[in-house]
């Protein structure tokens, strides 16, 4: 009887301890995720839902109280010649800027780490500093390159005799989606090439020796080799572009082109801002802002899908 | 692969047959590669000249140098386009919001990548989907939600904003880099009795350092360049940050045609990027390949 | 200089009374035109008439200003000058180009300044237009029933028609919710020392315009140049030229949203002028389109191009641009169809308003009475360099401003026809901005991508589609 009392006793006390780490274990865990997690919920979760919310309704700022209006918001968009317009321009800035950042990254990186020259340091340098450059720096010096008469674009044009092509780059329905995007490219190629550069910093040098002994030039091992080594971390650049597109996008064109000419640059956000803070539309605002988030996300999907195939 | 011993032997004439041709080659990439170079550099070159330029000179070509150098336009970046106040402001953001980002970020990286619980799984998914919800998606919703909490016009809310919206890239990188920590080393700290706080704060942070470097290195880039949040979200002068400030006074060039202090006030904005940028770029670019690589 | 994109009032006048320097007996000045200044600034309280001994519950005023080219140094003067007269008095003036993004967060808040003044259009005109539809201003026509220091009421002493104009009882039922400040005059603009030096004769009509085209060409310039990236400033030729062609049935027709308008022939006419500048070699200056407005305006006192349009800011806008040499400002105004019809402008007034729900509403609208005193007016136009809606404002200013623009205003002084000049507001929760739907495609008329026809076709859905929304 004692002795039982005795191993009974034990067990509690082990029992009460091992309940006390269990809560104290709890109380860590929850005083690690709450801070954040309300941050997170009030600044971004809660203002998500909301947004697929209130896209169901109509609502202009001052003053009212906002009125269910179904799908209404939807409907109207793709009736919106405006809106549509700033889609496809967004969709066209999609498609060029990540194309031609890639390509262009990807042949920087493996030039500069393949090709071993001893300046390549300061090549990487260069090249990276753009992607530190506040937009809205990148932004108001672009518009003066850009510039019909005093911008650097057309003067070297004219310095090497291609008077003919002088011409208002942002002036135009023509060119300026490409001359922002190229804005765009020379703000990120350098910040992916880095990250290109790690990566094949990472692939083993054997495979390429063992190509060059196979008779491959570079070129071939940039496609045979190189593609498929980094192609995981391609993926993922891939979905950071079409990310970065659309915020970058914004301050450009709105700084840049104010969405001119005849809203031939304006991009889905910039008209999503403008209806919310311009026009007071906020529940139509919100109702272009989900369209969007869906169509960003199906095409990270989408390239997601592809990419996965095509490396199988 | 099956080629790999024969390497070492046969790399020598490979070297000599190909000597001259890869001269060639490598004259060509250096001639392609200056040329990016130049493309990249120039229009921050243009901007150092334009901006001890005169206005007229500055409407002449772009590639005429400045008569004489007019540190006028510096002085009236700093006085009348208020570039200090500007600076101090963003400063300020940038280290409350990074205070901030680190305080609730580290803590959940953690708790996320170590300890098992009910929910963990939801939780971690719910912060990866926040990768794609960006700022400017959700900018009119936290708007309307700052306002009704009276949070607009205010440094702080603004930070914690910033906060929020870097939570999901850096508590995404930090599993990432937490996970790669032997475990050894918590349960030999719990076994010393640290307790979960002081095995966190003692053990696990000081480990951890690359990788909150890397968090902050890509935050610092993020909070001071951001534009859209700091626009719609403060509205009395003396508060705005420095993109803000910026566009502001390109605005007023607008209405004042005082090319040669805007120019200016760009260089000012350019000298602490490139001090950090040229102190931070080996961390830098190694903290990109650890955001690029274990992602 | 952020202009206005709708515009109040339509100004017609006779050009020639411009060139011949318009002797001003025209103007009765009420006896407050005193040609030597009377006091400095810092003229003692007790001698201001309307200030001194009076108290408010609340000292404290917030004004929200928008700082555009006239800059915000009036503002700074006149609340200083005001806190002397009014002592214990404080006023916090908060002034940016983009006040418009400031007031917002502060309206929707339900926390507005107690004082606002904004120009209209742009980007300012959702606030206005928001504030009408959501009844959010107080009504001022005590302040204008209340006398003035000259001890008639203050409603005397404003230019005629502006208080009774829609712009500042845009509700149309006598209750005036915005009062009037710097007016500004429009139209075209070309270089007074080219005409004199070279014997060339301004053109009175859009045909002796466009036959300058080769004299342009002679001289190494275009022949017109405007604000490419905001084509909004081309209001400044298509408002008169309209009531120039289709009277004010045309103008309301516009304004109003029928649909009809992009039919008739007072469109094909108005709007074909600038298929004409778009189509004519030498007519329109290389890399318009693309260019902001100081861009434009500097490319146009480089001697780039021979016409410009912009407003009566235009000198002061551009005090520090660089000019070709000799260069003086010359003010057209708008050419008419007809030779018989004589040249116009247009005129646009800025708006002051005070919330419903500003805190300090009584010293608010004390503070308004004062910026209409004298002593005010004088100093805004020695600091803003402007000419305030009120009668003689041009000769109380004259020795602040340019003999040029002391010339056009005292023109318009003369003789005025008050017009409705500013689109109606959209129905609420309307996707459309007038100003933009009309305006924007004018940039693709110019790039020669969109015909005229397709631009009236264009508008007749925009309008059918407006006017949906009303329903």
């Amino acid at each position: 009887m004692e002795m039982y009392r005795q191993v009974f006793l034990l067990d509690r006390e082990r029992m009460v301890t091992a309940m006390s780490t269990k809560m104290k274990r709890t109380g860590f865990i929850l005083a690690c995720l709450i801070p954040g997690l309300a941050l997170f919920s009030l600044f971004r979760i809660y203002p998500t839902l909301q947004i697929f919310h209130k896209s169901f309704f109509m609502w202009s700022a001052i003053g009212d109280e906002p009125k269910f209006i179904g799908f209404k918001n939807f409907v109207d968009m793709f009736q919106d010649e405006v809106f549509l317009l700033s889609l496809r321009n967004t969709g066209i800035l999609m498609l060029i800027v990540p194309v031609l950042t890639l390509a262009i990254a990807l042949i920087n990186a493996s030039i500069l780490s393949k090709s071993k020259l001893r300046e390549s340091g300061f090549y990487r340098t260069v090249f990276f500093f753009p992607s530190i450059l506040s937009f809205v720096v990148i932004a108001i010096l672009w518009s003066f390159i850009y510039h019909p008469s005093i911008g650097f674009l057309n003067a070297s044009m004219e310095l090497i005799g291609l008077d003919e092509f002088v011409m208002p780059w942002l002036g135009h329905e023509k060119t300026v989606l490409w001359a922002l995007a190229v804005t765009m490219v020379w703000q990120a190629a350098g910040y992916y090439m880095v990250m290109y550069i790690a990566g094949i910093d990472g692939i083993s040098p054997e495979y390429y020796e063992a190509a060059s002994l196979d008779g491959a030039s570079r070129i071939q091992q940039f496609f045979s080799i190189t593609i498929p080594m980094l192609w995981e971390i391609i993926r993922v650049t891939i979905i950071f572009i079409i990310n970065g597109v659309i915020s970058i996008s914004f301050i450009l064109v709105s700084i840049m082109t104010a969405g001119g000419p005849n809203r031939h640059s304006e991009v889905a956000i910039t008209y999503l801002y403008g209806q919310a803070f311009k026009n007071g539309n906020f529940g139509y605002a919100m109702a272009i802002g989900v369209v969007v988030f869906i169509i960003s996300l199906l095409l990270a999907l989408l390239s997601n899908r592809l990419t996965e195939r095509e490396a199988s | 692969m099956s080629g790999m011993q024969f390497t070492a032997a046969s790399s020598g004439t490979a070297h000599t047959n190909t000597s001259l041709k890869s001269r060639i080659g490598r004259l060509l990439l250096r001639v392609i590669l200056l040329a990016q170079s130049l493309f990249v550099i120039y229009p921050l070159v243009w901007n150092v000249l334009a901006s001890f330029k005169t206005n007229k000179e500055v409407l002449l070509s772009p590639w005429s140098l400045p008569g004489s150098l007019n540190w006028d336009n510096f002085v009236r970046a700093f006085t009348t386009a208020k570039m200090g106040d500007y600076m101090f402001n963003s400063v300020m953001v940038v280290a409350l919001s990074m205070a901030i980002t680190l305080a609730v970020v580290v803590p959940t990286a953690y708790v996320l990548a170590r300890m098992k619980f009910p929910g963990r799984k939801f939780l971690t998914n719910v912060y990866m989907a926040g990768l794609f919800i960006q700022g400017v998606y959700v900018v009119v919703p936290i708007f309307l939600v700052m306002n009704d909490l009276h949070m607009l016009d205010n440094r702080f809310w603004l930070s914690a904003v910033y906060a929020a919206g870097s939570m999901a890239f850096s508590v995404y990188l930090l599993i990432g880099f937490l996970k790669s920590i032997p475990r050894e080393y918590e349960e030999a700290a719990m076994i010393d009795g640290c307790g979960y706080f002081g095995t966190l704060f003692r053990i696990i942070v000081p480990m951890a350092r690359p990788g909150i470097i890397t968090v902050v290195i890509f935050s610092f880039f993020d909070f001071w360049n951001e534009y859209v949040l700091a626009m719609t979200f403060i509205s009395s002068e003396h508060k705005k940050t420095i993109p803000v400030g910026l566009s502001n006074l390109f605005e007023i060039q607008r209405y004042a045609t005082d090319w040669g202090s805007l120019f200016a006030g760009l260089v000012l904005v350019l000298i602490p990027t490139i001090v950090v940028y040229s102190l931070l770029q080996k961390k830098l670019t190694e903290g990109m390949m650890l955001g690029g690589l274990k992602g | 200089m952020k202009r206005s994109w709708l515009t109040v009032i339509a100004v017609v006048f006779v050009v020639s009374s411009v060139l011949a320097g318009c002797s001003g007996n025209n103007v009765n000045n009420g006896g407050n035109a005193s040609p030597e200044p009377s006091g400095s600034p810092e003229t003692t309280a007790s001698a201001d008439p309307t200030g001194g001994g009076k108290t408010f519950e609340n000292m404290e005023l917030e004004v929200a200003v928008f700082q555009g080219g006239y800059g915000r140094e009036y503002w700074d003067a006149v609340a200083d000058s005001f806190m002397k007269d009014y002592p214990g008095t404080k006023i916090n003036i908060t002034a940016s180009p983009q006040i418009a993004e400031l007031l917002r967060p502060k309206i929707v808040a339900g926390n507005p300044p107690d004082f606002i003044y904004l120009p209209q259009g742009g980007d300012n005109q959702p606030i206005i237009d928001g504030f009408i539809k959501d009844n959010g201003l107080l009504e001022l026509n005590d302040v204008f029933e209340s006398q003035g220091e000259n001890g008639t009421p203050i409603a005397d002493s404003i230019l005629p028609g502006v208080l009774e104009s829609k712009a500042m009882s845009p509700n149309g039922d006598g209750k005036v919710l915005f009062a009037p400040y710097n007016y500004g005059v429009m139209g075209m603009w070309y270089n007074k020392n080219l005409f004199d030096t070279k014997g060339i004769t301004l053109p009175k009509t859009w045909d002796e315009f466009f036959a300058l085209n080769s004299v342009a060409k002679e001289n190494g310039r275009a022949l017109f140049t405007y604000q490419g990236l905001h084509p909004g400033y081309l209001e400044e030729i298509i408002i008169p030229a309209i009531f120039n062609v289709g009277g004010k049935e045309a103008l309301d027709q516009f304004f109003n949203y029928d649909p009809e308008f992009w039919k008739s022939e007072t469109f094909k006419k108005v709007f074909g002028l600038f298929e004409k500048i778009a189509n004519e070699d030498n007519a329109l200056m290389n890399g318009t389109v693309a260019l902001n407005h100081t861009q434009s305006q500097t490319d146009f006192l480089m001697g780039k191009s021979m016409f410009i349009p912009n407003g009566s800011w235009f000198e002061d806008e551009m005090k520090d641009a660089p000019r070709e040499d000799g260069f003086q400002f010359g003010f057209l105004g708008v050419p008419s169809f007809d030779a018989g019809k004589p040249v116009m402008a247009l005129t646009s007034v800025e708006l002051f308003m005070i919330p419903a729900k500003a805190k300090n509403p009584e010293l608010a609208k004390e503070f308004l009475k004062y910026l209409y005193t004298e002593k005010s007016v004088k100093l805004n136009g020695e600091k803003a360099k402007a000419v305030m809606a009120v009668k003689g404002a041009p000769d109380l200013v004259k020795e602040y401003i340019s003999a040029t623009t002391y010339e056009i205003f005292k023109a318009v002084d003369g003789g005025m026809e008050a017009l409705n000049g500013a689109f109606k507001t959209p129905a609420q929760g309307s996707k459309f901005n007038p100003g933009d739907e009309v305006y924007q495609p004018l940039s693709s008329i110019m790039n020669k991508q969109m015909t005229l026809e397709e631009y009236g076709d264009k508008l007749y859905e925009v309008y059918t589609n407006i006017q949906k929304e009303y329903q």
